[in-house]
């Protein structure tokens, strides 16, 4: 479903990637792990196709990163839920229409926008909170309000670039409870963090490290 | 609906970056009714132009002791240059008579002959009232032995075809250059309305919208903004005309003319130059490529 080719990646003389082989299946649980800078989130571009490998290819669904053309960039993104470390909400929209924002920008019918954001927010535990603004909400449920956003066009696939790293040890815990549960229904995650106790709190997961510029498999 | 989201985002975009807003609306606004001016200007100086090239004639005159029948056949040979439109003969005793008219005394009273020749008035087709075809006809007539004299208004002319072409690269270049200057004004509206945006951008960028969508709320903001500006300057050309120009004398209201559909123009004039420079500014800074 995910699969890098012998991958290399680099910024001017400063390499990230070489020969990377990688590959993630159907709904699986991934960790991507390494010090900052290593380039997990160069990872998770490469994957949402914000950048391209310099040599080798990436392949996503049925998108191929040496073929797809720019336009068709936003339809493999549709196919994504993706999550960051700061939330990236709309502070002038309530609850509802940030989640709704995912729908609306790809022309969904309003009827079909109600019913599947309320699901989402019932999905995070936050349907009561659909008229709050982000700014009323803790940091835990503002990631949440994120975390409804990327499921409500029923990805195949979530990026999640350190969903926790702003979070306390009990929201994080929060958070990563909600990600097994979208897991289970069958939902892949690939989750960039340099926090080990997260990682031990899913326990069939696959765990990727980031060393000499490529991944190597630690669980 | 989407149109509704567009539009709605646009009016924020104008609330968010309003001096830069106004700044490139008021100089639209500006060129398009310097630009305006200059059209009703150059329209009406062309039509005064046009009306005095209109009775640029040539004169020539015919030596004495010619017949009737030379002269019919003078006539045609003028009559077959390609710059003629008409040929009007005026024998001596016409030219007697407009002399009396003119002067108020009969020729014929002080002499006891007629010394005024007689003469074609030449008339030429639209292309060639110029100095150039005036000056190609009168070398061809210098040429036929029959005629003595030829007599035309060069000085004039040429006088006239310089100042015409002065101002008309005026207008070209000033309209050119003003245009320029109100595209980059409103490119740099739309950038900052963009920057000011850009959190908005990259959320629409992660979740999937496509290009044109984010673009289209800024396009609508460039055009609104031309759409005032042209408005605007619509209007103010409007009322100039029609409190301004009374105040001067009949002969030269009922002179000045407005060209067909001009304002109509003016305002699509904005409407263009102000969708050109959000077009720019949307396709340099919203790409594929996450906005940073
Ligand atoms: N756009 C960029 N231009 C230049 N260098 C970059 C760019 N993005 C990332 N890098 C470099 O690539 C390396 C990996 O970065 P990143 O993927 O952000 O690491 P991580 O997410 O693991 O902290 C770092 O050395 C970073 O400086
Ligand atoms: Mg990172």
């Amino acid at each position: 479903m995910v699969e890098f080719n012998n991958v290399s990646v680099w910024f001017d003389d400063n390499l990230v990637f070489k020969d990377l082989n990688f590959k993630v299946n159907d709904g699986e649980f991934v960790f991507v792990t390494g010090p900052t800078g290593s380039g997990k989130s160069t990872l998770l571009r490469l994957i949402y196709m914000d950048i391209f490998p310099n040599r080798g290819k990436v392949i996503v669904g049925r998108f191929d990163s040496r073929k797809i053309k720019k336009r068709q960039i936003p339809y493999l993104r549709r196919r994504l839920g993706i999550v960051f470390q700061d939330f990236k909400l709309l502070d002038d929209r309530n609850v509802f229409e940030n989640v709704a924002f995912a729908l609306y920008v790809t022309g969904a019918k309003r009827k079909e926008i109600n019913r599947k954001v309320l699901m989402a927010l019932t999905e995070v535990g936050l349907s009561h909170k659909k008229n709050s603004m982000p700014d009323e909400l803790s940091g835990g449920e503002q990631q949440r309000v994120a975390i409804a956003r990327a499921i409500v066009n029923e990805p195949f696939l979530i990026l999640a670039d350190e969903p926790t790293g702003n979070l306390d040890p009990d929201t994080s815990t929060e958070i990563i409870e909600l990600l097994k549960r979208i897991n289970l229904r069958g939902t892949s995650i690939i989750m960039a963090t340099h926090n080990y106790s997260i990682i031990e709190m899913v326990k069939d997961a696959k765990v990727f490290q980031i060393s000499n510029h490529t991944l190597v498999q630690i669980k | 609906m989407r149109f509704r989201y567009a539009f709605k985002e646009a009016m924020s975009g104008f609330k968010r970056s309003r001096l830069s807003a106004f700044a490139s609306i008021f100089v639209l606004f500006v060129s398009l009714l310097s630009m305006g001016t200059f059209v009703i200007v150059g329209y009406n100086v062309n039509r005064l132009i046009k009306m005095i090239k209109e009775k640029i004639e040539i004169e020539v005159f015919i030596k004495d002791g010619r017949t009737k029948e030379q002269i019919d056949s003078l006539k045609k040979i003028v009559k077959s240059f390609d710059e003629v439109e008409d040929v009007i003969y005026i024998s001596k005793e016409e030219a007697a008579k407009i002399f009396e008219k003119e002067f108020g005394e009969d020729i014929f009273s002080v002499l006891d002959f007629n010394p005024l020749p007689a003469s074609f008035k030449i008339k030429l087709k639209e292309g060639f009232r110029t100095s150039r075809g005036v000056e190609s006809v009168v070398g061809k007539l210098r040429k036929i032995p029959d005629f003595e004299d030829v007599k035309y208004r060069r000085l004039l002319l040429r006088i006239i075809e310089r100042r015409f072409q002065i101002l008309s690269w005026a207008f070209l270049g000033g309209g050119i250059l003003l245009s320029l200057i109100s595209i980059l004004l409103i490119v740099n509206t739309i950038r900052l309305s963009i920057y000011a945006k850009r959190k908005l951008i990259k959320i629409m960028q992660l979740v999937g919208a496509t290009r044109g969508f984010i673009m289209l709320p800024f396009l609508i903001q460039g055009l609104l903004q031309g759409l005032i500006a042209g408005i605007l300057s619509a209007m103010i050309i409007y009322t100039m005309l029609r409190v301004v120009i009374p105040q001067f004398p009949d002969d030269v209201v009922s002179s000045v003319n407005i060209p067909d559909l001009f304002f109509p123009a003016l305002v699509l004039l904005g409407l263009v130059l102000g969708f050109v420079g959000s077009w720019i500014s949307a396709r340099k800074y919203i790409t594929y490529k996450l906005i940073s």
